[in-house]
């Protein structure tokens, strides 16, 4: 796994939801590229390289993170606020990806600096066609920021 | 020397002598008279010698006060008596004129003097009455006085005439003046009659008014006695001692205490023991500095029931004076009801906050994880669907659709629900907004929706108005959407959108020539979930018009529809005039 660049951290807790997304992603051949952290805390961990993905190299950071908001421990909100506050993570573009179409996330979302704000259909039809899309522009449209160095 | 004179000759002489002589006896017989004295009297001598003196002159019958024979008569006695000259003042005596001259008699006016001759035995022999003719003279005399009277007169008359006409001059310049003064007067006059006409007018307005108000004063004291008597309020008045002058029935049922019982007690009765000194200490500074925390004001207060029972109350208080005494009258409200009331209240609203903040997390919490497993099921669904499909029966295969179908619509339903919750928490944004440009917007949002029909699309002139933009496009959009679906059936759906006014509001209004519905469930057409229609005829999911209603009345207007089945249906809404048919 580690040998493998990832190009997409999923942070997602609902399993049927990671279920299907990966699912999508597979449809599109962009699923082996999936990382995907089950908290909000566990995010963080594989972003800032602590507790168990501390010796994760600094090369396999994520090209993007998919992001829900409603997360057990830490929510997907503090992530987003954690790594656009910290120099090593702002470059990486965020997407949240979300059921919830509630104003003030959305709002907060954006206050917050993330790249997109993507409402999960129910639909799967649709559902898919939304994963296809932002995989597509994100992982082969989007210019990447340059991999960030370790500070010494 | 010559010879002595003759005795006859002496007659002649004295005859002769220029001088008016008369000799009379002592009888007062004429015996003697000079020619001179004839002359003057008009007399001849024969006529009168030997006649008695006042025989020959008697007084003028002509002449009333005639006084010549009895001055004469009584100088000729002092001399007989006295036997000295008399000489008399001057005496009109007038005398006769001969008949041949005339007759009657003429003025004359003589200066007489008798003298004595006196005989050897001593006695008077004779009496010389010696006249002179003054009567020229007098007359002179009484010509130059008269002449001088006349001057006189004359001066009197002109210095009269002088001040007549200064008089008659000052009487023309006063006459003047007191024309002018008069002219001022009468217009003064007529000014102040005016002015008391006004002000007798005023006065009698003022007296009308007066009489109406006391009237009403009468009606007002006999309609407030009735308000006082009958108010549920307490009405509670004071002495400036702060004892009970009067004491409503309302007192009377709030306080529990009978009038006759409290009037001249103390305020304090009224209140709990804790609050006395404070009354008492409130009373008698709005007594001497007028100043007071309570009166002219409402407060709430604490009162106190006959049976000892505390309740909370409400005061209006007012001071006010007779007689140069100072009262007090206050109307207290039991507010027992309206405290629990308001605790009430409060307790409601911080529930309802709490309802609220529960609905909120309850509806983030429905958009979230109600989502999730539609979500799911459609997505596993489709997944049998498309990569099991070799081992699913035709059977199954439907179900799973429906099973697709049902979680599509669900997730449709929600998220419908979850837009007219929002609407009723987002605070709306009015500006200037041309509904015609949302109307436009509408029409190519929902062009999908008219591929492959034939539709005509008639959009009228749209006044501009103050709205949510957002929100009213959202109006529209479930409206022509409305009108296109269930105009589905017809071969050629009319959809016209305008305005028109309505009881003095612009009424917008979408009218389509589709299925429309039965007026007898129009009351249904804007509640939430409510339908007319079967869902497998018209999909929806009965939230639409029930937007549409949420963002109308959020915007003070209404909304209303008129159909008849099979004949078309209009909807219409204003934005304001809401009230006017509440």
């Amino acid at each position: 796994m580690l040998e493998n660049t990832v190009e997409i951290l999923l942070v997602e807790d609902n399993p049927d939801d990671v279920e299907l997304t990966l699912h999508a992603f597979r449809k599109h051949n962009l699923a082996n590229r999936v990382h995907v952290a089950r908290d909000g805390a566990e995010a963080l961990d594989f972003l800032f390289r602590t507790s168990a993905y501390k010796d994760r190299r600094i090369e396999d950071s994520p090209h993007v993170v998919l992001l829900d908001l409603k997360l057990p421990k830490v929510d997907g909100l503090e992530v987003l606020q954690r790594m656009k506050a910290d120099p090593r993570t702002r470059m990486i573009p965020v997407v949240v990806l979300t059921t919830s179409r509630e104003d003030r996330d959305i709002t907060e979302s954006y206050r917050l600096g993330v790249n997109s704000y993507i409402v999960k259909p129910v639909n799967f039809e649709q559902f898919t066609e939304a994963v296809r899309q932002l995989g597509l522009y994100w992982l082969l449209m989007n210019e990447p920021p340059p991999i960030p160095r370790e500070p010494r | 020397m010559a010879q002595p004179l003759p005795t006859s000759d002496f007659q002649a002489l004295f005859e002769s002598e220029p001088g008016l002589y008369l000799v009379l006896t002592p009888a007062l017989t004429i015996v003697a008279v000079s020619d001179a004295y004839l002359k003057a009297t008009m007399t001849k001598r024969e006529e009168i010698l030997g006649h008695g003196l006042f025989e020959v002159f008697p007084d003028n019958p002509d002449d009333p006060t005639a006084t010549g024979v009895r001055n004469l008569k009584a100088s000729l006695d002092r001399v007989l008596t006295n036997r000295v000259p008399d000489t008399m003042a001057v005496q009109k005596y007038d005398i006769r004129r001969p008949e041949s001259e005339g007759g009657g008699f003429e003025e004359r006016y003589w200066s007489p003097v008798n003298s004595p001759v006196l005989g050897a035995d001593g006695k008077v022999a004779y009496i010389i009455h010696r006249v002179e003719d003054v009567t020229e003279f007098v007359r002179l005399k009484q010509e130059g006085s008269e002449q001088h009277r006349i001057i006189e007169r004359l001066q009197t008359r002109a210095a009269e005439m002088e001040t007549d006409i200064f008089r008659k001059a000052q009487q023309i310049q006063i006459t003047e003046r007191l024309r002018a003064r008069a002219a001022q007067m009468e217009a003064e006059i007529s000014r102040r009659a005016q002015q008391i006409q006004e002000a007798n007018n005023q006065l009698q307005r003022e007296l009308d008014a007066r009489k109406r108000a006391e009237a009403a004063l009468q009606k007002s004291e006999e309609g407030f006695r009735a308000v006082a008597e009958t108010a549920t309020e307490a009405i509670v008045s004071a002495d400036k001692r702060g004892h009970i002058t009067y004491f409503n029935p309302g007192a009377e049922r709030i306080f529990g205490y009978a009038a006759r019982d409290v009037i001249g007690s103390p305020l304090t009765l009224l209140m709990p023991q804790r609050f006395h000194e404070a009354h008492r200490q409130g009373l008698s500074r709005f007594l001497s500095t007028g100043q007071a925390r309570v009166i002219g004001r409402t407060v709430e207060l604490v009162g106190q029931r006959k049976e000892g029972t505390e309740f909370p109350l409400e005061l209006s208080l007012a001071s006010w004076k007779a007689g140069g005494e100072t009262y007090f009258t206050g109307i207290l409200r039991d507010i027992t009801e309206r405290k629990r009331l308001e605790q009430e209240v409060q307790q409601r609203s911080a529930a309802f906050e709490a309802a609220n903040k529960e609905l909120e997390a309850f509806s983030y919490s429905v958009s979230h994880d109600l989502r999730a497993p539609l979500r799911a099921i459609d997505g596993f669904s489709r997944i049998l669907l498309e990569d099991h499909i070799a081992h699913l029966p035709a059977d199954a295969q439907r179900y799973l659709h429906a099973v697709r179908n049902n979680s599509q619509q669900m997730g449709r339903l929600i998220d419908d629900l979850l837009t007219f919750a929002r609407l009723s928490r987002q605070p709306l944004s009015k500006q200037l907004v041309r509904p015609a440009d949302l109307v436009q917007q509408c029409v190519e949002e929902l062009r999908a929706e008219q591929q492959g029909r034939r539709v005509e699309m008639a959009i009228g002139d749209l006044p501009a108005c103050q709205a949510d933009p957002a929100l009213l496009k959202q109006v529209w959009l479930n409206l022509i959407s409305n009108a296109l679906k269930y105009t589905r059936k017809q071969e050629m759906a009319v959809i016209a959108v305008g305005c028109q006014e309505q009881d003095s509001a612009t009424a917008y209004f979408v009218r389509d020539n589709g299925v429309g519905f039965d007026m007898r469930y129009a009351d249904k057409l804007f509640g939430v979930f409510q339908r007319l229609h079967r869902a497998e005829e018209y999909a929806g999911t009965g939230v639409g018009l029930a937007i549409v209603q949420r963002i109308i009345h959020r915007h003070g207007g209404r909304v209303w529809a008129e159909a008849a089945v099979n004949h078309g249906a209009t909807f219409y809404f204003t934005l304001q005039g809401a009230a006017l048919h509440a």
